[in-house]
Parts: structure tokens; C-alpha cells; sequence
């Protein structure tokens, strides 16, 4: 994937400066979070117990000016009047709206309400519970939280046994309803730092105080949750919440410290923030960087770059727009300069290679035409000398004739004509050799049966005396083959042999011609019993115009592997010296 | 050679921008704070006043600074009077608006739209339609209730003038609250087991002759919540004492009374202060429930001994204050 140098600068970038802060941040963040949320329960513990004191001096209190107000009424119980006023001064606290002092039966015996009139109510509470429950069991009994139903501020009730000093029997009950309004003021003296509540919750979950009472008088409800931590506040929102249980009689009530998550962890929070803050600058400052970077080294490189590709692409027309003091500046002029500099150098290179070059055709021409004439001069050299032999031998033919004539002898003509006639034809053969090499062959196909196509070739020709011809013409094929072209390359290399066996030290004076199928091709072969072919003649013997003997223009194996080439065969030559040498004309059997 | 800088020009705009951000971020461009204007009348509620404001303080208020009180007007028993200051204080685009004392309810017509009103003593909300409920008091009115007290005041007079039977109890009829008081008063004195001498009350001074007239049989006399007559209660309380009669009060009057259970209005000031804080942090007054104000008892000693009544200790033990 190619990644361009911005990205590379952005990627850096993120790495160096956004990746450390993010890291850094979210330590930092995650720290804090786990210290401030333990410093938080720690501190509403603290809140909480500080409530939870007072509220237990409160009731202690309460608890214990009714149980000695209840001793007072079994000392003074002879004395109603002196009863009433102890009573009438125990309600003059404003913490009671009602004090009853109930006989064993529970019957009332004083009656007192804070803004009732105390002789409002005379009744009998032996039913109440409150009364049974203190009678029941000689304690001091407190009654579930219950919320007057006009105003809704909540009321405990207390019942208080009165019990005989002597005898220990129960002699009837103080009933107390004891307004815990009062409690809301002592959860206002307790110092709260923002987001921070303190509040107290029966044990239905029921608002008993706050410092705010609209919330009280609201009866707003609230799940005490069971452990401390982070839970929904008494409004909803996240809060770290920590309760302390504690039972007054037997009446469980909650102590519900709290403090918002978003005071609580205000530090953590700021601390995001800040990272955040942070990292959107840097985020921005990345922005402006590489829009700087990309204006002021990418976007000059880029147009370098393109440059130096065109220039590479051959167009040395182009140079880089870079009009700057600094190192970018610097390298536009260099590559301007080095660009105008390769300009010229090639542009005298090109000018050299075609003086070069115009120079090497006229020496290839030069050359050309000497080896023209070369060969010209070969050529007319080996015709010359082929053709003037056998010229000398007919002009010395004619003489011998015309000196025959004159003497009448007949047999002498005859001989002189003959040898007259051989070299003519020896000439003609050479012309038409000359002609064969020269003229585009072309090769006009039939179908041939080999056997009696190279026994009838064979019987045509005139071997000299002493050589013989073996046949061994047994393939049983036919081919396709230009049957004119064939003969003449089979009277080439037969000619050859018996130029072999001719020579002088031959060892043998008999040649083979034998057909055969090797593979797929028909095989035509020439084995003479000749001096054979030493291995560095052997390696010319296709050459035009080689010849190792004393007479032919050496065109014969040229023209042969021309003519088998034309029949996508070829011609395989086997020679070894003293024993003499094998020619094979071969032609693949599909040209049948 | 020139040198291409629209690449600095761009990037100088976005550092003044990041500056620019940072200032935002650091609160550069803190908004002033709002004053808090609350608009106050009220007729007998200066005390309740006085306790408003210590509230307010308590509660971070500083008057000038974050809150504003707007024509505090005493209308002195003017209803005309009342209307015409709501309908000013209407015109001054206020935030809250504090009655005390006086008659809310006639208050509540002048109040554009859905301004809070908080009533910061009145003895009845419920029965005079001003809330539904005391926890539900819906509507864009809620307040502190004076704790009704008057019969509790009764007996405490009863037993003062002790042995009384008989008790004159003057009232004004075309006035809602002391109207109200009665059917209460008459059950208590019921179960109290004294007669109460009820007596309409259209001028203060044909009431003052008529105390000074009173028959022989009367033991006492009681003053409830009546706006004319608590106005100018000294000088029925002179009245009295020239008779020699005790007098007893359910509501704040001059303090030669002899007993008075009433409601701590400077208390209940600074619970409405309370409740207007919670207003101003955008609490509605439709889901703040009324709140009751508590009661003190008041005895005055030098009364007692113009009059010639001795009060045992055992009753003295009981005064939340005692004016010696």
C-alpha cells in the first residue's frame, strides 16, 4: 500500500502527541475516578454517621424524657394536677403533638395536643397497638413512620411502660407522637459540600427528612439500594450513594448520604475534559500543521514529483514552479538546473549517437559492398574456373574432332563428341546449380512411393566404373514430396559418395542407398565406405560455395538442406575418417 | 525570490482559533449573573418580611447584588390598594411574587400568566381555594400555611382567666379569614365548656366602645385573624386592660395581650425564602408542597399584673416567650 508523506506525518503525529495524551488521560481518568469514588463513600460515610449521631441523640433524648416523665407519673400518680403540668410542660417542647398517659386498662388519663385541645380526647387505646405492644412487653415500644394525612409531615409514635416500682406490673403507658419535623433541622445543621445530601428513609423506603421538606411533604419514595456505590440519587441522577442501617426499637431507618457523580468525580470529569480539550486541539493543530505542511513541503514535492516523473517519462520540457529562499527552493533550482543539464547532455548524445550511426551504415554499406564483391569475386572465380575447365576440355574436343575429320577416324569423333558433350552438360549443370541457389524455391508436393521413386533415381544414374550401388529399399512408405526437388537432393548426396569412393585411398569402392521408418520420419540413407569427412570440413560442408574438391562450385549440401528444410525435414550428416561416412534425408511421415 | 506565505495565513487563523477556543474553554466569557426580582406585598407581614429576607441571605441572596425586592407596599387593609400594586408589580417583569399576610387570592387575579406567587401565613389555602392540597397545591401558587392555632389559643386564654365561662369575640363579617375562624372557635368553646359572646365588628372604634361597655360576665376576650381590628388591636387591648378583662389572641397583635399562641411569622418568612430559592432554580410551584408554620406561645407578665390575674409557674413553664 503506498502511503503518502502527510499520512506519514499524521500517523506520526497521532503516535507522538494524541496517542500519549489519550493514554495518559485514561490513566490518569480511570485513577482518579477509582480514588475520588472511595475519598466520596468515605466522606458521606462520615456525613452519614454524623447524622446518624444526632438522630440517635435525638431520639435517646426523646426516649429518655418520656421513660423519666413516665417514672415521675408512677411517683406523682396521686397528684393529677401535678401530673398534668409535668405533661403540659414535657409538650411546651413543640417535639409532641399529642401526649397520653394511658391507665393499665388504656384508658385515657391526660390527654395533650400541641395545637388540639387537650380535652379534645378521652378515649380507650387498649386496642392500639402502640399500647398493647408497650404492655405486652414492658418496653418501650416505637410504631412505624406515619405521614399526617392534611399536611404530610411524618410522626413516630413512642410508647412508653409505665411499670410499679414494687410489684413490677405494668400500671399503664405514656403515648407519645413525636414529630419528626424536629429531625429536619438536625439534617440542616450537618455541612454538605456541592451535589452533597444527606436524607433519612423508613423502611419502606418512604422520605422521613431532608433538608429540602417540600421533598418530604412530596412523599417521595426511594430504593434504598443494598450496597453502597454508584446508584440512582433520590432525584434520578447518578449519585454515589452510601446508606447506614440502624434500627430505633424495632423500626428500621435508612441514613441515605449522597453526593451527584458529576461533583463526586468532578476532578475525573475535568480531567477528561481537559484531555479531550486537548486532544481536539491537537486534532486541530494537526489540521493546520498539515495544511501547512501541505502547502508549504507536500504540495512543492508532489509538483516535483510529478515533474520527475514526466522527466523520467522522457519529457525534459518540464520544470518544477518553486520560487522559494528555503531547502525546497533549493532543490526545485537544483532539479531545474539538473533537468536543463540532462536536456543538453542527451541532446548531445542524440547528436553524437546519429553522427554514430550514419557513420556505422556507411561502413555496413562500405562493408557490405565488399562483401559483395567478395563473393562476387569468389563466385565468378569458382565459375570461372568450373566453366573453363570443361570449356578447355570441349574447345580441346573440337580440335581433336576437327583433327579426326581430317584423318576420318570415326571413333575418335565419337569419343571427342562425348567428352564434348560430358562437359557441356557438366556446364549446364553447374548454370543450373547456380540458378537452383539463387531462385526462391518452392516445393510443390505429391504423393510418392518412396521405394521405387529412389530405385528409379538410381537406375538413371551412371555410376563410374568399379562403384557399386547396394539397394536396400524396404521402407514400404509413401510421402508427400516434391518428387523433382527430392531427386535432385538425393543425386546430390549420392553424387557425393561416389566422389568418396573415387578418391584416392578410399577403402571401399561401394555405397549404400537405403529407405527406412525411425520414429515418425521416412529416412533416406547414403552410406559409403569412403575416407570420410575430417571433423573441421565436416562443420563448413553446408557452407555456399565450399568445396574440398578439385571441381563444383560447392552448392550441392547447400541446396540439399535448403530443399529438406523446405519439406520440414533435414539432412543429418554421421562421417568418420578411414571408415567412411553416413548422409540421412529425412521428412516427417505426416507429409504422406 | 518570493516566497509563497498564504500557508502561515491559514495557519495563524486556525491558532487565533484554537486561542479563541481555549478562552471559551477557560470561561473568558462568563455571563453576568441574573437578579433575582421579586416583587412583594402584603398587608401584616412584616415580620414575615424581615424573616424572608434573613432566609434569602442564608441562602446566598444579597439584596442589590443577585436579588431585587420591588414595591414593598403596605397596603393597609386596601384591597383597591392591593390590586393596584400586583398589577404595578406585574409591569416590572418580575420573577416571584411574595404575598404575606393580606389576601393572596385577590392577589393571584393581577398576576400575569404563570409568574410564582408564594403566601408566606395564610391560616387557610385549602378552604379558600388557593391550592388544591397542601401536598399538591397545583396552579402557579404554594407557600407556607400559618398552623391553625386559634383553638389551641382559646383554651390557653380559658385556662389563664381560669374559671372563665364566658368570652367576647369580636369579628369583622366581610372578612373571609376571621369568618372562617368562627365554626372552629364555636366547636372548641363547645368542648371547653365556655359560651363565646360573638360580636360583628364594622368600625374599630364602635368595637373599642363596645369592650369598654362589656358586660360584667364577660371573663375574657379573644382576638382572631380580622385585618381592621388587628390593625389597631392596641387599642383594644387598652380597652381591655382599662376593664380589667384577660385577653387572649390566635394571631400576632399588639403585645399588651395577655396570651397569644401564635405562628413564628419570622420562621415562616425564611421558609418561604426556602421555597422561593427553589423556584428560582426552576422548581414549579405546582410540586412544592405547602409547608406549616409552627407555633409559640407568648405570655405577658406585666398585662397579667395590670390586670390582676396571678399565673401559676406551671403555665409561665409552658410561654415560649415572656414579656416581663
Amino acid at each position: 500500500m503506498k502511503i503518502s508523506v502527510l499520512q506519514r506525518l499524521i500517523i506520526a503525529f497521532i503516535c507522538l502527541a494524541i496517542f500519549p495524551l489519550l493514554l495518559v488521560g485514561g490513566i490518569i481518568g480511570r485513577k482518579s475516578y477509582i480514588t475520588l469514588k472511595n475519598t466520596t463513600i468515605k466522606l458521606q460515610n462520615e456525613m452519614g454517621q454524623a447524622v446518624l449521631n444526632k438522630v440517635t441523640a435525638f431520639f435517646d433524648e426523646i426516649e429518655g424524657e418520656l421513660i423519666l416523665t413516665g417514672k415521675l407519673n408512677m411517683l406523682i400518680k396521686e397528684y393529677q394536677d401535678v401530673q398534668y403540668d409535668t405533661m403540659k410542660l414535657l409538650m411546651s417542647k413543640d417535639i409532641y403533638d399529642k401526649l397520653i398517659l394511658l391507665d393499665q386498662e388504656g384508658q385515657t388519663k391526660i390527654y395533650l395536643s400541641r395545637l388540639g385541645l387537650s380535652s379534645a380526647d378521652k378515649g380507650n387505646y387498649s386496642a392500639d397497638k402502640e399500647f398493647a405492644e408497650a404492655m405486652k412487653s414492658g418496653d418501650v415500644y416505637y410504631s412505624p413512620v406515619r405521614f399526617e394525612e392534611v399536611s404530610g409531615e411524618p410522626l413516630i409514635s413512642i410508647a412508653i411502660p409505665l411499670i410499679d416500682l414494687r410489684s413490677g406490673a405494668k400500671d399503664g403507658a405514656l403515648l407519645a407522637e413525636v414529630r419528626l419535623k424536629k429531625i429536619w433541622n438536625l439534617i440542616s445543621e450537618v455541612k454538605t459540600g456541592p451535589g452533597q445530601n444527606v436524607y433519612i428513609v423508613d423502611a419502606k423506603g418512604k422520605l422521613v427528612a431532608h433538608r429540602n421538606p417540600s421533598l418530604v411533604l412530596k412523599g417521595i419514595q426511594f430504593n434504598v439500594p443494598e450496597e453502597d456505590g454508584i446508584h440512582s440519587g433520590l432525584t434520578g441522577e447518578k449519585a454515589v450513594v452510601v446508606v447506614q442501617r440502624h434500627k430505633i426499637g424495632k423500626e428500621e431507618f435508612n441514613i441515605v448520604a449522597e453526593q451527584n457523580t458529576s461533583e463526586a468525580f468532578a476532578l475525573a470529569i475535568s480531567l477528561v475534559r481537559v484531555t479531550s480539550i486537548l486532544i481536539v486541539i491537537a486534532l486541530l493543530a494537526t489540521v493546520a500543521l498539515g495544511f501547512m505542511i501541505f502547502k508549504q513541503i507536500i504540495k512543492p514535492i508532489h509538483n516535483m514529483a510529478v515533474t520527475a516523473r514526466a522527466v523520467s517519462d522522457g519529457d525534459l520540457s518540464k520544470r518544477v514552479n518553486v520560487k522559494r529562499n528555503d531547502e525546497i527552493g533549493v532543490l526545485g533550482a537544483a532539479f531545474n538546473s539538473m533537468t536543463t543539464q540532462l536536456k543538453t547532455l542527451i541532446d548531445s548524445l542524440e547528436q553524437k549517437i546519429a553522427e554514430r550511426t550514419s557513420q556505422l551504415k556507411e561502413a555496413q554499406a562500405e562493408l557490405l559492398r565488399q562483401e559483395r564483391l567478395a563473393t562476387l569475386g569468389k563466385v565468378t572465380a569458382t565459375i570461372a574456373h568450373e566453366i573453363r575447365n570443361p570449356l578447355a576440355t570441349v574447345n580441346t574436343s573440337i580440335f581433336s574432332i576437327g583433327a579426326a575429320i581430317e584423318k576420318k577416324e570415326t571413333e575418335r569423333i565419337k569419343r571427342a563428341l562425348i567428352l564434348a558433350e560430358r562437359n557441356i552438360r557438366r556446364c549446364d549443370n553447374i548454370i543450373t546449380e547456380l540458378l537452383d541457389f539463387t531462385r526462391k524455391l518452392e516445393i510443390r508436393p505429391s504423393m510418392v512411393n518412396i521405394d521405387k521413386w529412389v530405385e528409379r533415381i538410381i537406375d538413371e544414374q551412371t555410376f563410374p566404373e568399379g562403384i557399386k550401388c547396394i539397394r536396400s529399399l524396404s521402407s514400404g512408405l509413401e510421402a508427400r514430396i516434391d518428387a523433382e526437388h527430392m531427386r535432385r537432393a538425393l543425386i546430390n548426396v549420392m553424387t557425393n559418395a561416389v566422389h568418396a569412393l573415387g578418391e584416392e585411398g578410399s577403402p571401399g569402392k561401394e555405397f549404400t542407398v537405403a529407405t527406412a521408418q525411425s520414429g515418425n520420419n521416412l529416412e533416406i540413407r547414403v552410406v559409403d565406405k569412403g575416407p570420410g569427412i575430417p571433423q573441421d570440413v565436416l562443420k563448413k560442408i553446408f557452407e555456399p560455395l565450399f568445396s574440398t574438391k578439385g571441381f563444383g562450385v560447392g552448392l550441392g549440401l547447400s541446396i540439399t538442406k535448403d530443399i529438406m528444410e523446405k519439406h520440414k525435414g533435414g539432412i543429418d550428416v554421421r562421417s568418420k575418417v578411414g571408415e567412411g561416412t553416413t548422409i540421412i534425408l529425412w521428412v516427417p511421415i505426416e507429409n504422406k | 525570490m518570493r516566497t509563497n506565505n498564504s500557508g502561515y495565513g491559514i495557519g495563524g487563523v486556525f491558532l487565533i482559533a484554537i486561542l479563541g477556543f481555549l478562552f471559551f474553554i477557560a470561561g473568558g466569557c462568563k455571563a453576568p449573573a441574573r437578579v433575582f426580582k421579586i416583587g412583594v406585598v402584603g398587608g401584616e407581614g412584616k415580620n414575615t418580611f424581615e424573616g424572608f429576607k434573613a432566609g434569602m441571605t442564608e441562602l446566598g441572596y444579597v439584596e442589590g447584588k443577585n436579588v431585587m425586592y420591588l414595591h414593598l407596599i403596605i397596603p393597609q387593609n386596601n384591597d383597591q390598594k392591593t390590586g393596584s400594586t400586583s398589577k404595578e408589580l406585574m409591569s416590572q417583569d418580575i420573577d416571584l411574587l411574595l404575598t404575606m399576610g393580606g389576601s393572596p387570592l385577590q392577589v393571584r387575579q393581577f398576576v400575569k400568566g404563570d409568574t410564582p406567587i408564594l403566601f408566606a401565613g395564610d391560616a387557610f389555602p385549602v378552604e379558600s381555594g388557593l391550592v388544591q392540597s397542601l401536598k399538591h397545591p397545583g396552579g402557579n401558587i404554594t407557600g407556607v400555611k400559618a398552623a391553625e392555632s386559634m383553638s389551641k389559643a382559646l383554651e390557653w386564654l380559658v385556662r389563664i382567666a381560669d374559671g372563665a365561662k364566658k368570652i367576647y369575640l369580636p369579628y369583622e363579617p366581610d372578612d373571609d379569614v376571621a369568618v372562617m375562624q368562627l365554626s372552629g372557635l364555636n366547636r372548641a368553646a363547645s368542648q371547653l365548656g365556655i359560651e363565646l359572646v360573638l360580636r360583628e365588628s364594622y368600625s374599630v372604634e364602635k368595637t373599642v366602645a363596645e369592650i369598654e361597655d362589656l358586660p360584667e360576665d364577660i371573663d375574657g376576650i379573644f382576638l382572631t385573624p380580622s385585618r381592621k381590628l388587628n390593625q389597631r388591636s392596641r387599642e383594644l387591648c387598652l380597652a381591655a386592660l382599662k376593664r380589667g378583662i384577660p385577653t387572649g389572641a390566635g394571631v400576632q397583635l399588639h403585645e399588651d395581650v395577655l396570651v397569644t399562641l401564635t405562628n413564628d411569622f419570622f420562621d415562616i418568612g425564611k421558609k418561604t425564602a426556602r421555597l422561593a430559592h427553589q423556584i428560582w432554580l426552576g422548581a414549579k410551584p405546582a410540586d412544592i408542597p405547602v409547608e406549616t408554620g409552627e407555633v409559640s406561645l407568648t405570655i405577658n407578665l406585666k398585662t397579667a399584673e395590670k390586670i390582676g390575674i396571678l399565673i401559676q409557674d406551671n403555665i409561665l413553664a409552658q410561654a415560649t416567650t415572656i414579656i416581663r
